[in-house]
């Protein structure tokens, strides 16, 4: 009986999670991680392809520029490179076996998305005020479905990292190697939410 | 940097559609590469993230596609 608990136990751990595996020649949760983030840019890639669709059929097409915060949207681009360069940092002091720097600039990563969510939050609470909804027009409502949906990813990054940043944090203390890869998988999928961000700023605010 | 060429280039220059599209997307795909190439280690990965992404990118150009041939039919009927 206790053979056989102990053998269940030893099944249920995830293997690979720190020593890449010998076919892949990745850890696991980093192939995962990119197979998630494929998905993602087919997700994104869908609504990039509705807006050309939208914009190419219709007669007339407004010009964010014209009417959307175009230097609060620059500076949330220069605050999510910022962030961007923050958790690669973070990524690199807890390779150094440097926790406290690690999680210092964790938190400046959460720093700078708490600062995207505010902006954009006042860019919304602006929209709202003008009486501009996404029922308003097409590129309105594209306006609100992709910015939405980033700012939605924005917000898991919040979590992820809020979670690495105090209760995860004690895995550093068990297995130092594991937590450092915890890190650079939600980097990744933090890069990926500055590139899509990189391509919206563009397509939506400036032409 | 190139943010800021960005906005420049197509705000503050106020230039036709078509050359603000072609620069602005261009300055895009630049920082693109950057923080792919080397926050996101694209530049030294592993073969098997390669294959993931060109299937990715095959699939995405399927996706782009589809509008594209919409606006060259519609280029076609006028």
């Amino acid at each position: 009986m206790e053979a056989h608990a102990h053998g269940a136990a030893h099944e249920l751990q995830i293997p690979y999670n720190v020593h890449p595996r010998p076919d892949t020649g990745l850890y696991n949760a980093k192939l995962g991680i990119w197979l998630f983030l494929a998905s993602e840019v087919m997700l994104f890639g869908a609504l990039f392809s509705s807006l050309i669709l939208l914009r190419t059929g219709a007669p007339t097409w407004p010009r964010g520029w014209t009417f959307l915060n175009v230097p609060l949207a620059t500076v949330n681009t220069f605050v999510l490179i910022a962030s961007s360069v923050t958790v690669v940092l973070a990524w690199a002091n807890l390779r150094l076996g440097n926790l406290k720097w690690g999680r210092l600039f964790i938190a400046g990563t959460l720093l700078c998305a708490v600062i995207f969510l505010v902006n954009k939050g006042f860019e919304y609470h602006h929209e709202f005020e003008m009486h501009r909804y996404p029922r308003t027009s097409n590129f309105m409502a594209v306006y609100f479905t992709m910015t939405g949906l980033h700012g939605l990813h924005v917000l898991g990054g919040v979590v992820v990292f809020l979670y690495f940043l105090f209760p995860g944090a004690k895995m550093w203390k068990t297995d130092r190697a594991r937590y450092t890869n915890r890190i650079e998988v939600a980097g990744l999928y933090w890069h990926f939410v500055d590139l899509v961000w990189i391509f919206l700023f563009p397509t939506l605010y400036l032409l | 940097m190139l943010t800021a060429l960005t906005v420049w280039a197509c705000y503050g220059l106020k230039m036709p559609v078509h050359y603000a599209i072609m620069i602005a997307l261009a300055i895009a795909c630049t920082k693109g590469f950057l923080v792919a190439g080397f926050f996101m280690h694209l530049l030294t990965e592993r073969k098997l993230i390669y294959s993931i992404l060109m299937l990715t990118v095959f699939f995405f150009a399927v996706l782009l596609w589809g509008p594209w041939h919409h606006f060259v039919d519609m280029i076609g009927h006028q």
